[in-house]
């Protein structure tokens, strides 16, 4: 009888402990979410950058932009205003948390926020290029889609709808996806041609002329709007969804016509 | 006139007798018989418009300017075979919408064939007299899985062409030929010039001969042999109940072709297949992704991308890793569905022949095996979207690879086992249709030992019982034919 009280009260012990650890736990990963971010806005002026910048950044960034535990410096490699510009006008910057994958999103700043705030960044002294200047209508429509299916096809697909890319050879990683540029903006597609954001690699201005990516950008544009006059899209994937609407719409049309028209066993 | 003329012709060629007995022929009603007549007329359907594409396709890799309504394209110089698809895409009228009705019909077509296989298998259809009937129909789908990807390899486009760098790579990896073979087959080292004009000729003439002529056997075959239907009152092993093929079955037969003519053009005109202006014309440096094929040879793709990398070597020479999944799977595949009804007669014992359907539950180790290999290739077959699966997910493509390495493993056998499970227990409950089986009956029945699953290996042997339909005069032991009362 009292090996058995003794064996209770170990056991009460370790689920004591293991309780213990449990809510340690909670607590210490409580404690980890997001960093505090004011929603009220900044009012225009000259400080607003900075002020963004140490609210928003500056927590993984540090103030002079030159990295922390938590986050990269903003200065090194292709840093700089059109690496910083792209970060926060497609959405990716800011992330609530490091561990956070940057993904496509809505910014969360207005143009002229994210003009102050690239002002600001740019000033720590990133050697990686200006935002560029892009008029797609002097590229030439031929030229860019010989040039977008040479460097672009192999990872965000001939219809630009992107697609997964092998990551790691780790099954539980998350996977690399090469976006979508469906929603891509010129200026946008030219920072990243001229950034490599993520896995990319960089297209500068040594491997594309001014002309070049002028010429991708209309391409892409045709891209975003294309002529589907074959009728629903289907997605641009391929015969991926085309099977599906075959089995789905043609082959089981027909089987439901061939019930109608014929019997069932004990029908006449 | 109409009765001169056939006159003319009677006194002549002694047709009448003939016509008389086909026009009183008996089809049976069910509607899973006509599955095959799906197939059968999506096949028209794709004579009809490929005959028209033939008129304005340019089999031919030399390059020439397209100068026409597309474009981003416009005094580009592309192949000829991409031209010509650009222009019957853009500026041949009607053009596209014959294109993409003759490719739906074509994973229509397929996808039928697959359906009435399984339609024949799991009712037994396939078993003496008819395995003949069987081999040919296997032979029907492999030809047309290969006329399927040969048109899919025409057009010249990005996409077509990786899948013809897939093809050639297959070819290289049979040991000792394949170097040989693959040559033999482009006409070189790829990409080689000949493909195209060479599968042009494959896609519109050998196979499509071969299909019609195959066809033409088939349906003999089912005249000569008549038709299996379902153990019903009043039918038997001996006779074939249904309607006259004049008026009441031609009156189904001619409507389903309206029909799936109407499915397949509404396809044509409302979603737009194989897009190829968007994925632009195939050069050799290049590639895209996602890249798959249609669907029927999606369980190729999928074998490919699941089969891990490992190398074998015998007596000195390497066989290439894809080999496994894209040669030896299919010539697996295919030989055992050649050989099933044998395989079989050989196993269960039973080489009588049969003129009355099995339900699936009749024979649940058939029913299972073959929801086993369904499974099997189900699996692979979702697997070659394992890139677009890892994207709609947000997940790693080496994980949703890894998953379905473990799916392929325990879900065809789990699955084979719950088939055989219900099958018993559909069996013991007695009950006339699966959605009238008590739930209870899963786990109940289960045990029970399906004493009603073979009642018909008895019954088999009472078509004596009906002396007056017994075996029709051809000698073959065919049933003899009893069209049904008019209806009221």
């Amino acid at each position: 009888m009292r090996h058995v009280q003794g064996r209770a009260g170990w056991a009460v012990k370790v689920l004591t402990a293991l309780g213990a650890v449990a809510l340690g736990g909670c607590a210490y990963t409580s404690n980890l979410t997001s960093p505090y971010r004011s929603q009220e806005p900044v009012a225009d002026g000259p400080e607003r950058g900075r002020v963004l910048y140490l609210r928003d950044c500056a927590w993984c960034h540090a103030t002079d932009g030159s990295g922390t535990g938590r986050g990269p410096d903003l200065i090194s490699g292709t840093n700089g205003a059109a690496m910083t510009d792209f970060m926060l006008s497609t959405g990716r910057m800011p992330i609530n948390d490091p561990s956070e994958p940057t993904r496509l999103s809505p910014p969360s700043y207005n143009p002229a926020e994210i003009e102050d705030l690239v002002a600001y960044v740019s000033a720590f002294g990133g050697e990686g290029p200006p935002v560029p200047v892009v008029d797609s209508e002097a590229g030439d429509l031929a030229l860019g889609l010989e040039l977008y299916q040479e460097n672009c096809a192999a990872c965000h697909s001939t219809t630009g709808v992107g697609g997964a890319l092998a990551a790691g050879p780790d099954p539980f990683d998350e996977t690399l996806i090469a976006p979508s540029l469906i929603r891509s903006t010129p200026v946008q597609t030219a920072e990243a041609m001229k950034v490599g954001p993520g896995t990319m690699p960089v297209f500068g201005s040594e491997t594309f002329s001014d002309m070049e990516v002028n010429s991708i950008v209309r391409y892409l544009s045709h891209l975003q709007r294309p002529d589907d006059r074959g009728g629903l899209p289907l997605g641009h994937v391929g015969p991926v969804t085309e099977g599906a609407i075959g089995w789905l719409v043609g082959v089981g049309a027909a089987l439901v016509i061939v019930r109608l028209i014929g019997t069932r066993v004990g029908e006449e | 006139m109409l009765r001169q003329t056939a006159g003319w012709f009677d006194t002549r060629l002694g047709t009448s007798a003939f016509v008389q007995k086909a026009l009183t022929k008996v089809f049976p009603d069910h509607w899973s018989f006509m599955i095959g007549e799906i197939a059968l007329y999506s096949f028209i359907v794709l004579l009809l418009t490929g005959t028209f594409l033939t008129f304005f396709f340019d089999a031919s890799t030399s390059h020439s300017v397209y100068r026409g309504a597309y474009e981003p394209l416009n005094g580009v110089e592309v192949s000829d075979a991409y031209r010509s698809v650009l222009e019957l895409s853009f500026d041949v009228r009607a053009g596209l919408v014959m294109r993409q009705i003759h490719h739906w019909a074509a994973l229509v077509f397929i996808g039928s064939i697959v359906v009435h296989l399984c339609r024949v298998f799991f009712t037994g259809a396939f078993r003496r007299p008819r395995e003949i009937n069987w081999i040919i129909g296997v032979l029907l789908l492999i030809l047309a899985i290969f006329n399927g990807f040969s048109g899919y390899s025409l057009p010249d486009d990005l996409l077509s062409g990786t899948g013809l760098r897939i093809a050639y790579s297959i070819a290289l990896s049979v040991p000792l030929v394949g170097t040989w073979m693959a040559f033999l087959l482009f006409g070189g080292e790829f990409p080689a010039d000949e493909i195209i004009g060479r599968l042009f000729v494959v896609h519109i003439m050998i196979v499509p001969a071969l299909i019609i002529g195959l066809l033409t056997v088939h349906l003999a075959v089912v005249w000569r042999q008549k038709h299996t239907q379902f153990r019903e009152p009043g039918r038997t092993e001996g006779n074939v109940v249904g309607s006259r093929l004049w008026p009441s079955y031609a009156a189904k037969s001619v409507g389903l072709f309206f029909a799936v003519s109407a499915v397949l053009c509404v396809m044509g005109g409302l979603a737009q297949i194989n897009p190829v202006w968007l994925y632009g014309p195939f050069e050799p440096q290049q590639v895209t992704s996602p890249a798959q094929p249609d669907w029927y040879l999606g369980w190729v793709e999928g074998a490919l991308r699941l089969v891990p990398a490992f190398d074998v070597r015998l007596f000195g020479y390497e066989i290439p890793n894809p080999f496994f999944p894209a040669v030896l799977l299919p010539g697996v595949t295919f030989t055992l569905l050649l050989a099933w009804p044998f395989l079989e007669q050989h196993f269960a014992h039973d080489k009588e022949a049969h003129h009355l359907l099995d339900r699936p539950r009749d024979h649940p180790v058939r029913t299972a095996l073959g929801a086993t290999t369904l499974t099997f290739y189900t699996v692979m077959f979702v697997a070659a979207s394992n890139d677009l699966i890892a994207k709609w997910l947000g997940a790693s493509i080496f994980g949703i690879t890894l998953v379905f390495r473990i799916l392929i493993l325990i879900m065809p056998p789990l699955v084979g086992w719950g088939t055989y499970r219900l099958m018993k227990a559909l069996t013991a409950s007695g009950a006339g249709h699966l959605s009238e089986m008590p739930l209870a009956a899963l786990t109940n029945g289960a045990s029970a030992d399906g004493h009603g699953s073979r009642v018909h290996e008895g019954k088999a042997h009472t078509g004596d019982g009906h002396a007056g339909d017994g075996p029709a005069g051809n000698g073959l032991g065919a049933p003899a034919e009893d069209a049904h009362a008019p209806r009221g």
